[in-house]
């Protein structure tokens, strides 16, 4: 099997990645113009051997190279230091708002991207018609639209205005379920996800979707769809058989999405107060705490590198096309 | 009764910018277990005829007039479901490249099932008769388990043609099957096809541009100009004695080994265009014997022998016509459309 | 039928085309569309202040002394107050040229960037290719905003750190399809015919590939700006912006976190809106030339 040489040769280049990305951060946290302790700390109030003393307690008068294995060895062992802030070792502050994160995140491409591929395959299909052109024209509006003006707007009109929705947060302090509905497992945190999830949703299906379309298209012209009728397969048949060779440019564009997908998700978790990674960073970053900064974008790097990974593995395997080199 | 009867089908292409008549008013009649070969140049509406006739015409075309009768049936009014149930069953498409109309993510083996279990076939039953049918038509049957891409282009139209007989269908429309493949696999498919005519009891209708191909394998021919068909008959009389100015013109453009030294001749000029009206006989800007009365008058098509349709206002004189069209020059009085 | 034969070395004919294009772009109903709001707001960015009808940072006081805090649309200010007593309307005005500027320059920077390493990886090949491909790689692996919220605040919060951070990650799609036109144009007769008449790899980039990219290139200019303003806005609305420019974002910033969300629909509609226009504006002219640049599958 050719495979596993591919796989290997890929795993070995996402190291190298993850390396390149962690020394490009490691190396933009020490090179800025300024000294880590004046950005971070303040502007020079300190006497001048109390700066020195703070300096040398964290290493910082060891030579560059020295602090950069420091550095490397502290993240392989997962120790990511301490926040300057909350002053706990930052994986244990970082690692519950890495699940909120991620669950909220996971929900929304995931969305995102079904809804994306069964209304642009189902335009695609349409080759053309009044249907599909109204449909495309008004696909591009959300694209337009920032996504926390989106997250504010459903914040006014849905939880200020109707009150049908939590304002924001995650879940209710105290929760008392009362009605049949209420008791239901994961009620709370249900119906706290439901605006931002719409908003991410929003605002991330129009890219899946006219890729699905344009795929969709160019498939719907192809001989074997022609073939495929003529063998007499049922209609719906020969619109899954181009959905499913239609579909692979939008599994390339996913990893993509789940980059660009972070960002929404720190404005978003902003907007709805929502307790995850992306909200700590912003304001880890305001207090100058720098290294649980920078450990919350090691790890948003991390998933996005590993998830490209996993996404070229899928891909190779449903397209049997593909030659492995 | 013949099996299949076309009878005056007119096929327009429809678009923003206006209106293609690519097939005009054509009739033949197919009998049982007959072949038929459709030859003229490219454009000339021989594809676009053999779609229509199966009902896969894209979605930019429609069928404007006539009728296409299977048996008693007539498909052109049928409705989907029962056309798709006919589909195969009775009347199977080899397509031109078959490179591309495999499905290219499924293996072999699973697109017969698929074709299998579409027409109410039982889950079991097909691995032994597709293995069957890729020893019918030369192939080994452990490729069954191969994706399109990894068979060689010769391989995968025998693949197709494989899966074609599935259903022993009535109907087998073979559009160019062997265009694009070079010489020698062409050889092999050809003596393929002849083979499994001989064996099944199945019309055939073969369109090419290539006449060499069809006088082999076919028992009937018509030529096709400009989206009519201009002349209809049995092969041996198309190409031994034709009576249409164009088949003179066609036959004169291929070698002959009982002649070789004899002078190619090239008919000089373009096909009209089919998005415009076309009074008269759409062959006359080319043709060497034409006079004003064919400018205006289009021919109808007469049987001059039993069989054998021409439309030619001077199909009589077939014999003499025939001497002249042997000179090349008298071909190059021909315009451009 | 036959068709005229083509020199083979000839390169194909782009200049001829662009006043053919801008017509055509202008000629369906969408272009028009994105042209008019395009020009719309290029004005407002250009008259700016002389638009607008009061000072945009200047304070309001009501009568009895106490500032117009989130006052409703009225005659004197027709799209109401901020929460600091500013007029919304001269700040959504002003707020156009911020939008403009980085916009701009952003996505010039994006395409150049962007074409150049397309260019470059795309000609050389192999070794070059490799390097600039596993660079683009890598900044393909930063996820855009979280980085550009570390290096703006690292640096300090100006318009043109702004614009760099912009700048420094968003090239990335640019270079990837600009590479792969390069290589599907590398093989064409008129290069080679170039490169046999001896010109230089620099020429043959320059001269005779650019031209011919550069349509792709300019397309990418209008989705850079739309970008760049989704990027800018969303940097201020986190508090990074440039404090010293009145911006959409900061309009939003300024709204939410003085809680005037809750009920002036007036302080958070308008920027929000004109971000969106802008945006749309060039999305459309973007879609409509890249139409008629790139013909597909003529529909219908």
């Amino acid at each position: 099997m050719r495979f596993w040489p591919f796989l290997g040769r890929r795993l070995i280049q996402t190291v190298i990645t993850l390396f390149a990305v962690v020394t490009l951060m490691w190396a933009l946290f020490r090179l800025i113009p300024g000294d880590p302790t004046t950005v971070f700390l303040g502007t020079g109030e300190l006497p001048p051997d109390a700066v020195a003393a703070l300096r040398k307690s964290w290493g910082l008068d060891a030579p560059l190279w020295q602090q950069y294995l420091d550095y490397l060895r502290n993240l392989i062992t997962g120790n990511l230091g301490l926040s300057f802030y909350y002053r706990r070792p930052v994986l244990e502050i970082l690692l519950p708002m890495l699940w909120n994160t991620l669950l909220l995140m996971g929900f929304a491409v995931t969305a995102a991207t079904l809804v994306g591929i069964a209304v642009g395959s189902w335009l695609g299909w349409r080759r053309g018609d009044k249907t599909e052109q109204i449909g495309t024209l008004l696909v591009l509006i959300p694209r337009a639209l920032p996504i926390f003006w989106i997250g504010i707007l459903l914040q006014m009109a849905f939880a200020y205005g109707l009150g049908w929705f939590p304002i924001g947060g995650m879940r209710t302090p105290a929760f008392i379920p009362e009605t049949r509905l209420e008791q239901l497992p994961g009620y709370d945190l249900g119906v706290h996800m439901v605006l931002p999830l719409l908003a991410a949703v929003i605002y991330f299906v129009t890219d899946p979707l006219m890729i699905m379309r344009t795929s969709m298209l160019e498939v719907a012209g192809d001989d074997f769809v022609t073939f495929a009728r003529a063998t007499g397969l049922r209609e719906r048949r020969v619109r899954h058989l181009a959905r499913r060779n239609a579909i692979l440019p939008v599994l390339t564009y996913t990893a993509i999405m789940v980059s660009f997908a972070f960002g929404g998700q720190v404005l978003l978790e902003v907007v709805f107060s929502w307790p995850g990674m992306g909200r700590l960073m912003v304001s880890s970053v305001t207090q100058r705490d720098y290294p649980v900064a920078q450990a919350a974008f090691f790890f948003m790097a991390v998933v996005v590198i590993v998830l490209n990974l996993v996404l070229d593995m899928l891909y190779a395997v449903l397209d049997p096309r593909i030659t492995y080199e | 009764m013949s099996l299949l009867s076309v009878e005056n089908l007119s096929i327009e292409y429809r678009s923003r910018r206006g209106v293609v008549r690519a097939v005009r008013n054509t009739s033949f009649e197919l009998g049982a277990g007959k072949t038929l070969g459709v030859v003229g140049e490219s454009g000339c509406g021989k594809s676009t005829l053999a779609m229509g006739v199966l009902g896969l015409l894209p979605p930019t075309a429609v069928v404007a007039s006539g009728a296409v009768k299977l048996g008693n049936r007539d498909l052109v009014t049928l409705d989907s479901e029962s056309l798709r149930a006919l589909r195969w069953r009775k009347m199977a498409y080899v397509p031109q490249s078959a490179m591309n109309s495999l499905n290219p993510v499924a293996r072999l083996r699973d697109q017969f099932a698929e074709i299998w279990r579409a027409h109410g076939g039982a889950r079991n039953g097909v691995r032994h008769k597709a293995e069957a049918l890729f020893v019918r038509v030369g192939l080994d049957p452990r490729r069954l388990q191969s994706y399109p891409h990894e068979l060689s282009g010769g391989m995968r139209q025998r693949a197709i043609i494989a899966m074609a007989l599935m259903f022993e269908p009535e109907l087998l429309v073979a559009d160019e099957p062997t265009t694009g493949l070079d010489v020698i696999v062409q050889r092999g498919v050809l003596n393929l096809l002849r083979r499994l005519q001989a064996e099944e009891r199945m019309s055939v209708i073969f369109v090419s541009h290539d006449i060499a191909v069809v006088a082999e394998l076919c028992e009937h021919v018509a030529v096709m100009y400009a989206g009519e068909i201009v002349e209809l008959g049995p092969a041996r009389a198309i190409f031994g004695a034709p009576c249409h100015p164009y088949t003179m013109g066609l036959e004169q453009a291929f070698p002959d080994i009982r002649d070789p030294m004899r002078t190619l001749v090239s008919i000089a000029g373009t096909p009209p265009r089919l998005d415009r009206r076309l009074d008269g006989c759409p062959f006359t800007a080319r043709c060497p014997f034409a006079v004003e009365r064919c400018r205006v008058e289009k021919p109808a098509p007469r049987a001059i022998a039993p069989g054998h349709v021409v439309a030619c206002h001077f199909a009589a004189e077939g014999e003499s016509n025939r001497k002249r069209a042997r000179e090349p020059l008298v071909w190059q009085r021909g315009e451009t459309a | 039928m036959s068709s005229v034969p083509m020199p083979l070395a000839e390169a194909p004919r782009v200049d001829q085309a662009r006043w053919a294009t801008i017509r055509l772009v202008l000629g369906s109903p969408s272009g028009m569309v994105g042209v008019a709001l395009f020009v719309f707001f290029c004005v407002l960015a250009v008259a700016g202040e002389r638009l607008a009808p009061y000072d945009p940072v200047a304070i309001h006081y009501l009568p009895n002394g106490k500032v117009a805090q989130v006052e409703p649309p009225s005659r004197a200010f027709w799209l109401g107050t901020t929460h600091y007593g500013r007029d919304v309307l001269s700040q959504v005005i002003v707020g156009s040229r911020v939008a403009f500027i980085v916009g701009i320059v952003s996505a010039f920077f994006i395409a150049f960037i962007g074409t150049n390493v397309g260019l470059v990886a795309g000609y050389y090949g192999r070794r070059v290719d490799d390097m600039l491909m596993r660079l683009t790689d890598i900044v393909f692996g930063i996820p855009f905003l979280p980085f550009a919220v570390v290096l703006v605040a690292l640096l300090r919060p100006s318009i043109w750190n702004v614009i760099l951070t912009i700048s420094c990650l968003l090239w990335r799609t640019t270079a990837r399809v600009i590479r792969s036109q390069v290589l599907s144009l590398r093989e064409r007769p008129f290069v080679r015919a170039a490169r046999v008449a001896g010109a230089s790899d620099l020429r043959i980039m320059y001269v005779h590939l650019l031209p011919n990219v550069m349509p792709m290139s300019l397309l990418y200019v209008a989705f850079g700006v739309a970008w760049a303003v989704l990027a800018e806005a969303s940097l201020s609305f986190l508090g990074f912006g440039d404090p010293r420019m009145v911006s959409w974002g900061q309009m939003l910033y300024a709204a939410y976190i003085s809680g005037s969300i809750r009920h002036a629909w007036w302080s958070v509609v308008p920027p929000g809106l004109c971000i969106t226009l802008f945006t749309a504006s060039v999305f459309l002219i973007g879609r409509e030339y890249e139409r008629v640049v790139n013909p597909r599958l003529d529909r219908g």
